[in-house]
């Protein structure tokens, strides 16, 4: 017997490569997945992970805004009016003003998975500073990642009409933190 | 759809989703290199996005699951490949298993 010739190179000799294509075929079947599995964005920002950053995670979330949005005049009427108050608070008058100050939506984004929904982009005398958001139904949550401003909203939703005030108060409310967070990087 | 989902949806919008574009190959040393993440378990490579991503064994244990299939007893030796995902528009719903090809360092 040769040196090292052992039963089990002998099987893989006489039987490896018959085994070896059965195996590798078995393994690149096609297999129909339920849509729902990826149709389930939740589970899958939830129990999957990609190594990206935040600023580039942000990046690709700018990239991929909706038809027809300007960052300057957001929808829906909540990201409008919240950038509204913001404007306002920084003491924007002019349309050149308004230029400086953008919002974007990160729902579904990658940005999803640092546990950021929306951002405002402001260009300072300095530098372009960022500031995230994040709705949730439970503040105390313990993630690994959390967007500077993190608010609680009524899940089952408020009506900017039949809730007026509080549509507002609230709306003010997470405007003030967006300023807070704003000066703290010194963009007021 | 979840509630949370919904209510930053109502609030926000809505990113739209990455273009499948199709045909984009897995880079053989991404997949040799190991799972970074803490709850990483294998890896997910979208052919239609080119997005590679770690799952956890919750996600490929719902993914076994769905196909009616036992799970390998080497899990970290394959890796799946489907032509789309959660972050693409992608409509097709194949998926294949694939053994991580050995890389001579």
């Amino acid at each position: 017997m040769r040196e090292g010739y052992t039963g089990h190179l002998i099987e893989r000799e006489l039987f490896g490569e018959i085994n070896k294509r059965k195996y590798k075929e078995a393994l690149q079947k096609n297999y129909e997945i339920p849509s729902a599995v990826f149709d389930n964005f939740e589970l899958f920002v939830k129990e999957s992970w990609k190594k990206i950053s935040l600023e580039k995670s942000l990046a690709l979330a700018k990239e991929a805004q909706p038809e027809d949005s300007d960052p300057t005049e957001p929808t829906p009427r909540f990201a409008g009016d919240l950038y509204a108050y913001v404007a306002e608070e920084l003491g924007f008058k002019k349309e050149d003003d308004f230029k400086k100050l953008r919002f974007y939506t990160a729902v579904r984004s990658h940005a999803d998975q640092r546990g950021v929904d929306a951002f405002f982009e402001l260009d300072t005398a300095r530098e372009t500073i960022f500031v995230t958001l994040d709705v949730t139904g439970n503040p105390k949550k313990g993630d690994e990642w959390r967007a500077d401003v993190v608010f609680e909203w009524p899940m089952d939703g408020l009506d900017p009409k039949l809730d007026k005030e509080e549509w507002a108060r609230k709306t003010r409310e997470i405007a003030d933190r967006v300023i807070y967070e704003i000066q703290k990087r010194g963009g007021k | 759809m979840s509630t949370k989902i919904k209510t930053a949806e109502e609030l926000f919008g809505s990113t739209k989703r990455i273009n499948a574009t199709g045909g984009h190959k897995v880079n053989s040393l991404d997949l040799a290199k190991p799972l970074e993440w803490e709850q990483g378990f294998m890896r997910l490579f979208c052919e239609g996005c080119g997005n590679l991503v770690e799952i956890n064994q919750r996600f490929a244990e719902v993914i076994f699951h769905s196909l009616d299939r036992k799970m390998p007893d080497n899990p970290r030796e394959f890796y799946f490949q489907s032509k789309r995902c959660g972050y693409c528009d992608g409509q097709d719903n194949t998926i294949k298993l694939f053994a991580i090809p050995k890389v001579n360092a």
